[in-house]
């Protein structure tokens, strides 16, 4: 009876006619960045939050939610018909769905890529409105301890699941914390590591930091390469519908893709990227017929595809039901809730329960919009591929500049997102990843506060953590991931054979 | 790609140092069993350092070895020259889009990088510079997002 009051006010929110407007914006602009390399949710989304400003929370959450799934419906056109994935978490979706269009197959390949991401959104949507209450119900019993230790295995576990060096990601993650820490300190008002900056006492904005670090720095890289034009796929995209013979086979991947997907979601450190990779893996390794794979198989774009999607929506219940953002778009996601002055978390539906359902409902439209967008505008998209990079990255750096300057009417804004993008360049020319940063610079007020007021609670003894059961199993989560490629390092010398990370992902 | 993590262990180590020094001048703890404004930024700082040193000693332990191929820094020879177009065009932007206003600032950022970095055609950087500023102007103001007006009013 809940479920059903709940899908009603869910509807009821969500079907506004300016509720229905903005989720068509978000998912249209998420599925245009979803197309367009060089530009993922995460920067579009920051630098699009002031726009949001003089909307209501729910209008805003709305817009920006539907831009945060509508990317990864869009990342997999790019991926099948010019083999670049629009993001990464359509990365494993060029593998086949390219080969697919090389073989004439684009259409099915489209198709079912959009009927699995709505299957898998929807499974997602679904699942978030039975258990982002109980989860919620549970966090109310959470004190600082577990916040803290809660923080600290979603930092340890993000840089677990890094595809680059653990310890540079660890690393990175200790530099968000750091960066964290500038501005006034929450208990005593003490100014900290300002340098007599001003600007920097009431800390570091995460919009600027975001949006030099995912969208100056990923111009900054591609301009610098020749500027090779893109080619788009010359092929009959005319039948999207998939054959019999490839439901029967992308059934089951589209299932497993849907479950998988969204466990891979909930957890911190997981995302859309991580279920798709596995969803992938699992589709190979059971097939029959493996050796099919990378020759444009239609599971290899059907599993990975909702399990993106699936991942995407699963990703939102650390968010909405504890307040502990599990990937870095999440993480900018916060960011945009507390510009409006609400704070996710075990308390989100009960203070808000209109932003927090008319969100789910606006996700369930949201997916079905996607749906229509992605098949019979299959057309304007291709044609938007063919515009040039040449002609879109001053776009980019535009939205950039005027976002920044706009989050606080001032350029001091703007010099910082400049200084992050030279950073993020830095940074990837170093090979470091800028997901842990961010997330640490989003977790440490909370790990901060939880930390010292847990430290205060006994009185300076560290054992809070570990004698309490969720912290303590939370923090041995937490050190058993940061020994154990350490451990299975010394373990595979020992025994041959055995395979270890190698030397860079230590 | 030794010598990137030479040099870039050495600059996080130094950035944690910092962090060690100014959390010690604000004060590790309160009182006993009270951590202070510095405390999680010293050990944070500490571990910082401490990492870095994972990535410095395999950084030197190879240094003579033989060099593994790696890509070039800049992997065009007009990459520095289109890098550094791009900064001084988001200089320019951020130090003259106050006194400017947002409607010059724009025309003149778009006209620049349209010119220096991928050298488009006079007609299309005309075309396109007047069309987006205009376009990104009638949204923004649609949108009452405040814009700077400069000394033109606009």
């Amino acid at each position: 009876m809940e479920f059903i009051s709940h899908l009603s006010l869910a509807f009821q929110v969500a079907l506004e006619p300016l509720n229905l407007l903005l989720c068509l914006i978000g998912v249209f602009i998420g599925t245009l960045v979803g197309v367009l390399p060089g530009l993922g949710p995460t920067a579009t989304i920051s630098l699009l939050l002031p726009i949001t400003f003089k909307m209501g929370p729910v209008q805003a959450i709305i817009l920006l939610a539907g831009i945060s799934y509508g990317a990864f419906y869009g990342g997999s056109t790019t991926s099948i018909l010019i083999n670049i994935p629009g993001e990464a978490a359509s990365v494993v979706t060029c593998i086949d769905g390219y080969q697919m269009a090389r073989k004439g197959r684009a259409g099915p390949a489209l198709g079912m890529s959009a009927i699995g991401s709505f299957l898998g959104g929807t499974f997602a949507i679904l699942m978030l409105m039975l258990l982002a209450p109980p989860i919620a119900g549970a966090a109310l019993q959470f004190g600082p301890p577990e916040f803290v230790a809660l923080a600290f295995l979603g930092l340890t576990l993000v840089t677990y699941l890094s595809s680059g060096s653990m310890v540079k990601a660890l690393m990175m993650a200790a530099v968000g914390l750091l960066l964290g820490y500038i501005g006034a300190d929450i208990v005593t008002g003490k100014e900290r590591f300002t340098l007599g900056i001003t600007k920097l006492i009431g800390g570091v904005d995460l919009v600027p930091v975001v949006m030099g670090l995912f969208g100056i720095s990923e111009v900054l890289l591609n301009i610098e390469r020749s500027s090779a034009a893109r080619e788009v796929f010359q092929t009959n995209i005319k039948e999207l519908l998939p054959t019999r013979r490839d439901w029967r086979l992308s059934l089951g991947a589209i299932g497993r893709g849907s479950v998988l997907g969204f466990f891979l979601g909930v957890i911190p450190g997981g995302g859309a990227l991580i279920a798709s990779f596995a969803s992938y893996a699992l589709e190979k390794r059971i097939a029959k017929d493996p050796s099919q794979f990378g020759k444009g198989d239609i599971r290899g774009v059907a599993g990975p595809e909702t399990a993106n999607n699936a991942g995407a929506g699963g990703a939102f219940i650390p968010l909405l039901s504890i307040g502990i953002p599990c990937n870095v778009l999440m993480a900018v996601l916060l960011g945009g809730f507390m510009i409006h002055g609400v704070i996710p978390g075990p308390r989100l539906m009960e203070e808000h329960p209109h932003l927090f359902w008319g969100v789910v409902g606006s996700m369930y439209i949201g997916n079905a919009m996607l749906l229509i967008l992605n098949l019979p505008l299959i057309g304007l998209w291709v044609r938007i591929l063919k515009v040039p990079y040449s002609l879109l990255f001053p776009l980019i750096l535009l939205f950039c500049l005027i976002g920044a300057y706009t989050l606080g009417n001032n350029a001091q804004d703007v010099y910082l997102m400049i200084l992050f993008g030279v950073i993020g360049y830095l940074m990837k020319k170093f090979q470091y990843e800028p997901a842990p940063l961010i997330l640490a610079l989003v977790l440490g007020p909370t790990l901060e506060s939880g930390f010292r007021q847990s430290l205060i609670l006994s009185n300076g003894s560290f054992l809070i953590f570990l004698s309490r059961p969720i912290s303590a199993v939370l923090v041995f989560t937490a050190f058993f991931l940061l020994v154990s490629p350490i451990a299975l390092r010394v373990w595979g010398k020992k025994r041959p054979g055995i395979p270890v990370r190698g030397d860079e992902k230590l | 790609m030794k010598n990137r993590d030479l040099i870039s262990s050495l600059f996080w180590i130094g950035f944690g140092a910092l962090f060690c020094i100014g959390a010690v001048q604000n004060g590790i703890m309160l009182s006993p069993g009270v951590p202070g404004p510095g405390c999680l930024a010293f050990i944070v700082g500490s571990i910082l350092i401490g990492l870095s040193f994972f990535v410095l000693i395999p950084a030197i332990s190879k240094q003579g070895k033989a060099a593994e191929p790696a890509e070039a820094f800049f992997p065009h020879p007009e990459s520095l020259r289109k890098l550094s177009i791009a900064l001084l065009a988001l200089l320019g932007y951020a130090a003259g889009v106050e006194p400017l206003g947002f409607v010059t600032a724009t025309l003149l950022f778009l006209f620049f990088v349209l010119t220096f970095i991928e050298p488009q055609k006079w007609k299309t950087i005309l075309v396109f510079s007047g069309l987006t500023t205009f376009l990104a102007y009638a949204l923004f103001t649609a949108l009452k997002v405040e814009l700077p007006r400069g000394f033109w009013g606009f």
